[in-house]
């Protein structure tokens, strides 16, 4: 790995402010609703079933999944954890967007560009917008009149918002 | 087994964050403060804070970062929300999800109905080996750090396990880099709002600046194919 698979440390912060449904149009006219959510949480290293994958990512998008009903091939966005390059590649496989060894290939073929087939990371992610806290970012974005399913993944831990 | 319905659902009605960066001159609550009025600030009524319940703050390590714990409580009363419960909630680097979620549940459980979400990490205080050291207890500190490895490391065997298994061309670790950099000159508040290409252009510059006498050439950016031109992001 190089300097630019490793993702920056950072200082920032980020804050969202979480209402029960049928509060929501009390504190805003436009609330995003969150429609799905999972997590698990993987051991160290020696201890996981395999290396080129995540498997809580798996786990926790299947719990994301089956709450909200959706698939893979609903998500119009993801925002993923991205600490290293692989990372990326490995959940975009483990959340089911792309077949297991392929995620390498989807990334060369730009299938996760802004104009690819399974947008990844658009704000940036750790990579490039700094470590941590993506939500608010595309929040903003739904905020501006995009339609979108989105769905964010740190490691073990996924939410699925759709905007109202 | 996780449930796959919630007793009562949950909306997010506000959203903000701050600059990200390395910012000596500014504490950890300037940050929060920051984001906390840019939350203000995208909601489309005014916010009574009186009204929040609870504050929820994922923050992996600022005992060890800022020589701070017990943060939550510290930061609730500098955003003037005392005495409201405070907690901080901390799972490595899903620590600002994990809140996400945890605050959801809480709100689902009926217990409470409106919960701030904090997300906050300062770590350019410390030298690049006290940072290594300090993510290091992310890790098995028993078995994983003695033995040599670091953050890099790990995913260093996670891309080597990967490029093994599945014949993965190194490029392909390049072109998210890229791709995400791309990204992230569009975002006004990334650490980074350049594309690869500006970064190196600018190394070049401050080397030959500094009288270097072989500054690193035009970077040679190998992308697979012709990408389209990147629309501009709406909220700009």
């Amino acid at each position: 790995m190089t300097l630019f698979d490793c993702s920056p440390v950072s200082d920032g912060a980020a804050m969202v402010l979480l209402v029960s449904e049928d509060l929501a149009k009390a504190f805003s006219d436009s609330p995003l609703y969150l429609i799905g959510s999972g997590q698990a949480s993987d051991g160290a290293l020696p201890e996981r079933e395999t290396l080129s994958g995540i498997p809580a990512a798996e786990k926790a998008g299947k719990q994301a999944y089956e709450m909200a009903g959706l698939t893979p091939d609903d998500i119009d966005l993801a925002e993923v954890h991205d600490c290293f390059t692989i990372a990326e590649i490995m959940a975009s496989e483990d959340l089911g967007f792309f077949p297991r060894g392929e995620g390498w290939k989807a990334a060369m073929e730009g299938k996760t560009a802004r104009d690819g087939e399974h947008p990844i990371n658009t704000s940036g992610g750790l990579k490039a917008r700094g470590t941590r806290w993506v939500l608010p970012v595309w929040l903003r974005w739904l905020r501006s009149g995009n339609s979108f399913t989105g769905l964010r993944v740190s490691d073990s831990c996924l939410i699925t918002p759709q905007s109202a | 087994m996780s449930k796959s319905k919630w007793s009562r659902g949950v909306a997010v009605v506000g959203a903000g964050m701050s600059k990200f960066g390395a910012f000596p001159d500014k504490t950890s609550r300037d940050l929060a403060v920051e984001a906390f009025k840019d939350l203000k600030k995208s909601m489309d009524k005014p916010l009574d804070p009186k009204k929040i319940d609870a504050f929820y703050l994922g923050n992996f390590s600022s005992d060890q970062f800022e020589k701070q714990a017990h943060f939550a409580p510290i930061l609730a009363s500098w955003l003037g929300l005392s005495p409201i419960s405070a907690l901080r909630v901390e799972d490595a680097c899903a620590s600002g999800a994990v809140a996400i979620r945890q605050a959801a549940l809480a709100i689902a459980s009926g217990e409470y109905d409106v919960i701030l979400v904090g997300g906050l990490e300062k770590m350019t205080d410390l030298q690049i080996a006290e940072i290594t050291e300090a993510l290091g207890t992310a890790a098995d500190t028993q078995f994983e750090i003695p033995a040599g490895f670091t953050f890099p490391g790990f995913y260093a065997a996670m891309a080597t396990a990967y490029m093994h298994e599945y014949g993965a061309d190194r490029n392909a670790f390049f072109d998210v880099a890229i791709k995400n950099h791309k990204n992230g000159a569009l975002n006004d508040k990334a650490q980074f709002e350049q594309t690869i290409e500006q970064i190196m252009e600018a190394k070049k510059a401050r080397a030959v600046k500094k009288g270097r006498r072989n500054p690193p050439g035009k970077p040679t950016l190998s992308s697979s194919r012709t990408r389209k031109a990147i629309p501009t992001s709406p909220g700009r």
